[in-house]
């Protein structure tokens, strides 16, 4: 059976788990490779804001939503009628794609479905959030098992080259899609590109838990990009794993789809349970008073969110990262706005999510960035922000949303997650 | 746009920030949280204060003018049911038996907040046997001059004519070692236990200036207002129109051209002074301020695409209607409102009045 003839729940998710026991046995009978399952994780709008009806988004993109039941339906390609995958509404506000299509394919389908609409956006997965979801590998999984880990950071605003980050290539895009794409690496070196001359660290780990444990800390002593996780697995309960990107892509690389789903289902919930605590944290604004007739205002503040950088900025970085930032349309950390300058290394900025089209009121020094969370601004702005931060400014930065860091709060969401939902 | 430090600690609109910073759970890397440390949580800001009607005849009968609805910058509480009225001067003031401004007449409508008046003014809040309530003015430290003798003089009259009032105290805001923070003088009154076991010395820190050539102020959770500085500051009108440009842009940039984006400049207002707007009393000032809104999003609008329709919203809203020919038009209108920069778009009410005028 195929996506397409699937009928049901229970048939579509049969066809994904059977084809992941079936890929996995290609890869080691060595037979040809078929791309992996994959998940999109996505994430919609905090529950104070209305739902945006996914179909529509779709339909602007010129695919159908062909529902199996209230949670599930086939994503179909209205030009071909093909069925691409499969969109569950996994989580309120946390809709996934599952799909077998190719990785070079979808991650640009995603990337265009994304940006296409201020009301979806990726989960951004900072390095501070894999450390605490690798301690809880650590803490969880047998320490024989392997640990992969990628760690990627580009000092993109340092001076000698352009403040755009180097595109990943399309050859490693396609190699994710096998058993292991650690072979591009090589390639990448050896490519006739030019390579900028500034800080630029893209490294890999794949070893038994144990090792990993014993040997990280260690290494992060003496090398600080190593604070900045982009890529991680956690071991599946059979063989194999599932590797999780920090833009919210999850690819199987394990014989089992149940297994999958409930890793990216767990991820998922400490994800939402950490970006709702960060917005009752963070969220501020002015409610009314308990008294009908009182115009007084009963205010509710919400607590900073603090980037604190591990070294102040250089004043060169610190000028390039306001300029490359705020004096560009198109910009990694997707910001708008216009710096207030304060000082040589101080600017307040009223500035806009670009993507989610949602403010955010940023004081940028060189030694941190303070942030104030209006009301329904979505916590998920803040997550890309660190990520973004740790992946092009500084891997080190520290986060706190109030007085409490940002691993306690991801690391408490973890712990509160309730064993049967509601 | 760089303040003197000096200036800065007087202006009643970063003293009332500063003290919303001291409240807040935070590192303290940017604003010690003093206030939040000490057990302290927001309950109000700007709250009317009326008094018992029994209670303000009689003053009135006796020549004691009060402020008869005044409203103190913010009342927070602390562990228990112990309340403290905060005011915010940039100087305090003297008092002569007879002299009754604006000061003065407030002054005493604190005071006289005992519990059993507090309660009645604020019924909603829950009650305790155990309620107290403090009066505490926060001031710009001045060592030349005797700060705190006019509310003791207006306190001592009261109790001369048999009025309780409650237990009063002055800090200051002074600069010391590179740093802002507060200045405790025995000669201040009291303050409350709570507060007072945090500020251990006579100077407390609160918050380092980085540099001569930094202004040293935070983000502010309460954006300026009319008639909220002591005089005319520049950064707080081009952060105000940044701020009114920002939720415009938030409006229109989600938008799918060809449509129609409505820019209500009461609702932009409202998002923009974090729903401050609403509570804004001077019905003139909010008048003129709602204008000069509408103008300034008409001005850049049309300075993006001279051929955007405006049309005026119906229903006695202010505010326009824009309709997005395309995404070119409406991209151009979003970067406009980015690239906008600091110009005389408002002139505060109060020194220019004939902008009051209908226009």
């Amino acid at each position: 059976m195929t996506l397409d003839q699937a009928k049901t729940r229970e048939e579509a998710l049969d066809v994904l788990d059977g084809y992941a026991a079936e890929t996995r046995e290609d890869a080691k009978l060595q037979r040809l490779r078929r791309p992996l399952v994959k998940s999109y994780l996505l994430e919609t709008v905090p529950h104070v804001r209305t739902e945006p009806p996914l179909e529509s988004i779709f339909t602007r993109r010129g695919h159908s939503l062909l529902p199996l039941d209230d949670t599930l339906s086939k994503i179909k390609r209205n030009a071909d009628g093909k069925i691409i995958g499969l969109l569950e509404k996994l989580l309120p506000r946390h809709p996934v794609i599952y799909t077998t299509e190719k990785s070079q394919e979808m991650d640009a389908w995603v990337r265009n479905l994304v940006d296409a609409s201020p009301a979806l956006d990726n989960l951004w997965l900072s390095g501070r959030a894999f450390d605490q979801l690798y301690n809880i590998i650590l803490a969880t999984k047998p320490i024989h098992r392997f640990g992969r880990i990628v760690f990627q950071h580009q000092s993109i605003f340092e001076l000698n080259g352009a403040p755009t980050p180097e595109p990943q290539t399309t050859a490693e895009e396609d190699a994710e899609d096998q058993e292991e794409p650690e072979q591009t690496l090589q390639a990448q070196e050896d490519d006739d590109n030019c390579v900028p001359e500034r800080r630029s660290t893209r490294f890999m780990v794949i070893d038994r838990l144990d090792r990993l444990k014993t040997l990280l800390p260690k290494m992060r002593e003496i090398y600080e990009p190593l604070q900045c996780i982009s890529q991680l697995r956690f071991p599946a309960r059979g063989n194999g794993g599932h590797d999780f990107y920090h833009n919210g892509k999850a690819t199987n690389r394990s014989d089992s789809f149940v297994d999958h789903r409930l890793h990216v289902k767990f991820v998922l919930q400490i994800y939402k349970q950490a970006t709702e605590t960060t917005e009752t944290a963070a969220w501020h604004g002015v409610q009314k008073s308990n008294l009908a007739a009182d115009t007084s205002g009963e205010i509710i503040l919400g607590a900073p969110v603090l980037l604190q950088f591990k070294q102040p900025l250089s004043q060169a970085v610190f000028d390039q990262f306001i300029q490359a930032t705020f004096r560009h349309k198109r910009n990694v950390f997707r910001l708008w706005g216009n710096p207030i300058q304060l000082g040589p290394r101080k600017v307040h900025v009223y500035a806009l999510d670009r993507h989610l089209w949602q403010p955010l009121y940023l004081e940028i020094t060189d030694r941190q960035i303070v942030v104030i969370v209006p009301r329904g601004t979505c916590g998920n702005s803040i997550h890309r922000l660190v990520t973004n931060v740790q992946q092009f400014l500084d891997p080190e930065v520290t986060v706190w949303i109030g007085d409490r860091s940002y691993e306690d709060l991801i690391q408490s969401a973890s712990t509160a997650l309730k064993i049967y939902e509601d | 746009m760089k303040i003197d430090p000096a200036a800065l600690i007087g202006d009643p609109l970063y003293q009332c920030n500063l003290l919303l910073w001291m409240l807040q759970p935070s590192t303290g890397i940017t604003v010690k949280p003093l206030l939040h440390q000490a057990g302290y949580t927001l309950r109000f800001i700007e709250p009317k204060l009326p008094l018992p009607l029994p209670l303000s005849n009689k003053l009135n009968a006796e020549a004691l003018p009060i402020a008869e609805e005044a409203e103190p910058d913010m009342i927070i509480r602390g562990r228990q049911t112990d309340y403290v009225i905060l005011e915010c001067k940039c100087s305090m003031f003297g008092y002569q038996p007879g002299q009754n401004d604006t000061s003065i007449r407030q002054c005493r409508a604190f005071l006289l907040q005992v519990p059993q008046v507090f309660l009645e003014a604020l019924p909603g809040i829950p009650r305790g046997d155990t309620t107290t309530t403090h009066l505490l003015y926060l001031s710009r430290h001045k060592q030349e001059v005797p700060q705190f003798t006019g509310v003791q003089a207006i306190a001592h009259e009261l109790a001369d004519k048999a009025y309780q009032a409650t237990p009063h105290g002055l800090l200051t805001l002074d600069i010391s070692a590179g740093s802002i923070g507060l200045r405790k003088t025995e000669t201040h009154g009291a303050i409350p236990a709570p507060l007072a076991s945090a500020l251990p010395s006579s100077f407390t820190a609160l918050q380092t200036i980085p540099d001569a050539d930094t202004d040293p102020r935070p983000l502010y959770y309460i954006p300026w207002m009319p008639e909220s500085e002591p005089i005319p500051d520049e950064y707080n009108y081009n952060s105000f129109a940044n701020r009114i440009l920002v939720w415009a842009a938030a409006e229109i940039g989600p938008a799918r051209p060809p449509c129609d984006v409505e820019l209500e400049t009461e609702l932009l207002l409202t998002k923009a002074t974090n729903d401050f707007y609403q509570y804004w009393r001077n019905t003139e000032s909010k008048r003129h301020v709602r204008n000069r809104a509408r103008d300034l999003l008409k001005k850049e609008i049309l300075k993006a695409d001279p051929k955007a329709v405006l049309k005026p919203l119906d229903n006695q809203r202010s505010g326009w209607k824009l309709t997005l020919a395309d995404a070119n038009m409406q991209s151009r209108i979003v970067e406009q409102f980015r690239k906008w920069q600091s110009e005389v778009w408002i002139t505060p009410p109060y020194l220019q009045q004939q902008e009051l005028l209908p226009e």
